[in-house]
């Protein structure tokens, strides 16, 4: 007897619907799957075999053999338990009729016949939503995150047997509900607010640009003067997740294995701070397995390189290309698979190995050392960079003073009203801020008049800079005049973009 | 009560055992090149046919009788399966393995039937 099931492979995070077909013949009793599964869906037949056992029923004595159709994709992950598992009662007439063509099923099974959660559970609902599916069965652990797919029934089953009983209509469960307001009631709220830096007032500038345009920014001072505070804070300012972006930056938390109870839903930006020891592997994601790394995760929010320096040089390099293409391919032998990295780049770096370049004579580096210092960031990632920002520290008095400083809540909704206007101004173009502006977009969108064109020429000539750098002082400038409601360029906006180089005029 | 005689009691037995459990013997002590299947029988409840391996044991603290059927051992018994089943003919039956475990302790007999041991 055949018997077909429909289940759910992830591949990065997309979804693919897999038949779990499965075939029950006389003969010589054997258990075979294909259909490119890898070990861990190999191990299924044990899991499987014991559990139907231990959940009451009799395991056939048959030659069972199960295909993954189609099996051009490679299926990984234990995800495939309860599918098998209920193909097989289906094929031996245990269980009824049921909805098994508008339905999904996805679960680990433990050997008692308890079912165990599942990675990715979110994006497999969302792609079961998508593709018209009614219902999907999903492991009761898995049922915060998965709930907040709406327009699809969520079943979360505990055990074989009840999901048994449930297919066989003697258990009721009902679907999954969701208090969304409950989690958005989070949004926003963050342990740390920009009001807490006091003074700065040029610093906090340059960040609001960086904020509002999307641009990567690096921070560049001596020891405690603020920057790893500065750089916490600003996801606080960054326009809210709208409720597609925040389902866009769960799924890859969910795929991580990152979700718990306490955050089914991710409603704020995430600011992912490796340090500089992280492995290349947690850094841009792969392994046998492929997983995110952190720079997927920072998808939609900063991903802040404390003491950029530090890095490896090649750990750097593996960044340009995600830096370009917002997105990280991973090659396997027979398939690739593709995570979003779409962030905002934040780095931190002193200006020389003490760290005291630049203030008084503390600073007792030699040229050299701070040649090769600066040398290790400048090539690959501060080609990148749109925006320098030099942190030094406040005086003594500023710490003390009363004066209120303006919260994160105020910033933001600055830098909100800025994003709307380039949200509105590319909506034809498929970009939402003008960070992601190609060269042929700055042509279209970024044009100053003549004095301006002489003035950045001036400079770009008397710094010795490259072209690219040219490009990016226009993208600040764009989103400096966004930030002043201005749709044209003006020479203030050329001006204090080419501030924003503060790297290439000093070193 | 020696070695044979013992084995030739708890054959008996088994065979008792499975024809009040509703099974019809097919064949006894089934010779293929590699071995030997104890008993061939038709599980009428279940329609299947069982291929037994009989393992009896005087005493059990050499561990359970079970325990000695190994893999290689297994896989023998697969293939004198599929000999039975191809010189008889018969195609796409269901079959089964199962071991019956028979020992003799304080003067009884008892037996211990493991089914699907694949
Ligand atoms: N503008 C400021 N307002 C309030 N506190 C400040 C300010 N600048 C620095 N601090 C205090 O100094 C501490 C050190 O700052 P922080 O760790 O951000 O420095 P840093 O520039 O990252 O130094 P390092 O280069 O050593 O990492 C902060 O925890 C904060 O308490
Ligand atoms: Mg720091
Ligand atoms: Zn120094």
């Amino acid at each position: 007897m055949l018997s077909i099931i429909k289940s759910i492979a992830l591949n990065g995070i997309e979804g693919f619907i897999i038949d779990v077909q499965v075939d029950v013949s006389g003969g010589i009793p054997c258990w075979e799957i294909v259909g490119l599964p890898d070990v861990s869906v190999k191990e299924a037949k044990e899991r499987v075999k014991t559990a139907i056992k231990n959940s009451g029923f009799e395991f056939p004595s048959r030659k069972i053999v199960i295909n993954l159709a189609p099996a051009t994709i490679r299926k990984g992950g234990s995800n495939f338990d309860i599918p098998i598992a209920i193909a097989v009662l289906k094929a031996c007439g245990k269980i009824m009729s049921f909805e098994y063509e508008s339905t999904l099923f996805i679960g680990e099974l433990g050997l008692d016949g308890a079912v165990n959660g599942v990675i990715g559970a979110l994006p497999m609902c969302i792609e079961a939503k998508k593709r018209g599916f009614k219902r999907i069965i999903i492991p009761s652990q898995n049922e915060l995150e998965a709930g907040i797919v709406e327009g699809i029934d969520v079943i979360a089953v505990k055990s074989l047997s009840q999901l048994i009983g449930f297919l066989n209509n003697q258990v009721t469960i009902f679907p999954s509900k969701f208090d969304l307001e409950d989690v958005l009631k989070c949004r926003n709220l963050y342990n740390v607010d920009f009001s807490e830096v006091k003074g700065q007032k040029n610093v906090k500038r340059a960040i609001e640009v960086a904020a509002s345009g999307g641009h990567n920014c690096i921070l560049i001072g001596s020891p405690g003067s603020g920057k790893t505070m500065i750089a916490k804070r600003i996801p606080t300012i960054l326009p809210s997740l709208t409720f597609d972006e925040s389902l866009e930056v769960t799924k890859i938390h969910s795929i991580a294995g990152n979700i718990n109870e306490n955050m089914p839903i991710l409603v704020n930006r995430p600011f992912i701070a490796p340090h500089h020891t992280i492995s290349q592997v947690s850094l841009v994601g792969g392994g046998a397995n492929p997983k995110p790394g952190d720079i997927s995760l920072a998808n939609y929010g900063v991903l802040f390189l404390d003491e950029l320096p530090e890095f490896d040089r090649n750990k750097l390099e593996t960044l340009r290309g995600p830096l370009e293409d917002r997105k990280i391919s991973i090659s396997r032998l027979n398939y690739t698979v593709t995570y979003p990295c779409n962030f905002m780049l934040v780095a931190s770096m002193n200006p020389c190995p003490c760290g005291y370049y630049g203030y008084g004579d503390k600073c007792k580096c030699s040229n050299n050392a701070i040649r090769r210092y600066l040398s290790k960031v400048s090539g690959p990632i501060l080609d990148r960079i749109d925006i320098q920002v030099e942190v030094s520290g406040v005086d003594f008095e500023c710490f003390t003073s009363d004066e209120i400083e303006e919260s994160s809540y105020k910033i933001r909704k600055r830098v909100e009203k800025a994003r709307a206007i380039q949200i509105e101004r590319y909506k034809n173009e498929g970009i939402f801020s003008n960070s992601e502006l190609t060269d042929r977009l700055i042509e279209k969108y970024c044009i100053i008049d003549g004095k301006c064109q002489k003035i950045l020429e001036l400079f770009v000539k008397k710094k010795g800079l490259s072209g690219r750098a040219y490009k990016r002082i226009l993208k600040v400038a764009r989103t400096i005049a966004d930030m002043d409601c201005s749709e044209e360029i003006q020479e203030k906006h050329i001006l204090e973009a080419m501030q924003y180089r503060n790297l290439d005029n000093k070193y | 009560m020696n070695k044979k005689e013992f084995g030739n009691i708890g054959e008996k037995i088994t065979c008792k055992y499975l024809l009040k459990h509703n099974y019809r013997i097919l064949e006894r002590n089934f010779i293929y090149r590699g071995g030997e299947i104890d008993i061939i029988a038709y599980d009428r409840s279940k329609n299947e046919i069982v291929f037994f391996e009989v393992k009896t044991r005087s005493n059990k603290e050499y561990g359970l009788p079970a325990d000695s059927v190994n893999k290689y051992k297994l896989n023998r018994i697969i293939k004198g399966a599929k000999y039975y089943l191809f010189k008889n003919r018969i195609n796409k039956a269901n079959t089964r393995f199962d071991i019956l475990e028979v020992y003799y302790s304080q003067g009884m007999f008892f037996i211990n039937q493991i089914k699907q041991i694949i």
